[in-house]
């Protein structure tokens, strides 16, 4: 389904990017994924996913670390271990999530 | 009790705040933004909703860190309001997408003896430092002292998992100035794509400051 004039407004800064485009965004919207992990990095992750355009189910874990994060959806699956400290942490779902959108985003293309 | 000015609460400022409550819970926090929330923003922005468009962003960002130790200050930080409006912070961040802010907050640094934290994102790298005026390189050193403003994210585009990891690295910077232990001068390179940083590590004497006075 092609994008809404808001949507376009909305992921203008994700659509910039030739690694996503509107093929891209189009894609992230229809994607879901399952996250699993430490409840606070998980939260998070799924927020900036959400935000992304992705629909997300979260399922929070007890607070361990290291600590394994996962995602799956569309018969992918990506990991990241959630290391103790709060920055580092963000480090760790930061880069996740860009691998996981940027993948998303690809569809079934190769990199 | 540690006071931060956080500048800019957008895609790195605003992620660096939530990291920041989150990791010290009693610290005392300043965002400072005069802009209102756009659609655009909410992409990179999880702390805003749809709700939130046409509100100042730090106001709205102050609420959601609900607590009472974090002030809203919907301005624009000049350099002739740079004493009024960061006050006593401690040290200052820069979450910004602008040169001329930057300036700003390392000229006060430089002449109040705090430190700063410099953030940027564009498309899928970053960067971040811990800068000491008069300890460490400046901007002017590793940037020259005519830097002019580069492309803006909404001309490259950016994407809010990496401003997430240049925040993320930017509060390892703050934990380690807070334990006194910031070691040499760094520079975090983000690299969203490759999904690691690079730390380039610079030792040169800066001509531009005097060193840190007393924090008295
Ligand atoms: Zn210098």
């Amino acid at each position: 389904m092609p994008l809404s004039d808001r949507e376009l407004e909305r992921y203008s800064r994700q659509i910039l990017l030739p690694e996503i485009d509107d093929r891209g965004q189009e894609r992230l919207l229809q994607s879901r994924v399952a996250v699993r992990g430490p409840a606070w990095a998980a939260v998070l992750l799924s927020q900036y996913l959400e935000a992304a355009g992705v629909t997300v189910e979260t399922h929070r874990e007890p607070e361990t670390h290291p600590a394994p994060l996962t995602v799956e959806g569309g018969g992918r699956r990506w990991q990241a271990s959630v290391p103790a400290g709060t920055g580092a942490a963000m480090v760790a779902v930061g880069y996740l999530g860009t691998a996981v959108l940027l993948d998303l985003a690809r569809g079934g293309e190769s990199a | 009790m540690t006071r931060v000015a956080v500048v800019g609460t957008g895609a790195t400022g605003g992620a660096f705040a939530v990291g920041l409550v989150k990791e010290d819970p009693e610290v005392s926090l300043v965002l400072i933004d005069p802009d209102q929330v756009e659609w655009s923003n909410l992409p990179r922005a999880p702390w805003w909703t749809a709700q939130d468009v046409g509100q100042n962003k730090a106001q709205v960002l102050a609420g959601r860190l609900g607590s009472g130790r974090v002030t809203a200050v919907p301005a624009a930080l000049l350099p002739e309001r740079a004493d009024e409006l960061l006050g006593d912070a401690d040290l200052v961040v820069d979450g910004t997408d602008n040169w001329e802010a930057r300036r700003t907050m390392q000229a006060w640094a430089a002449a109040r003896g705090r430190a700063w934290i410099y953030m940027s994102v564009l498309g899928l790298s970053g960067i971040t430092a811990l800068f000491r005026p008069g300890q460490d390189p400046c901007l002017f050193c590793l940037f020259g002292e005519t830097i002019q403003q580069g492309p803006h994210c909404f001309e490259a585009g950016v994407l809010g998992t990496v401003a997430l990891a240049v925040a993320g690295e930017a509060l390892g910077r703050y934990a380690a100035w807070l334990r006194g232990d910031p070691g040499p001068f760094g520079l975090f390179l983000i690299d969203g794509l490759g999904g690691r940083t690079e730390v380039i590590r610079a030792e040169t004497r800066c001509p531009h400051f005097a060193p840190l006075g007393s924090r008295a």
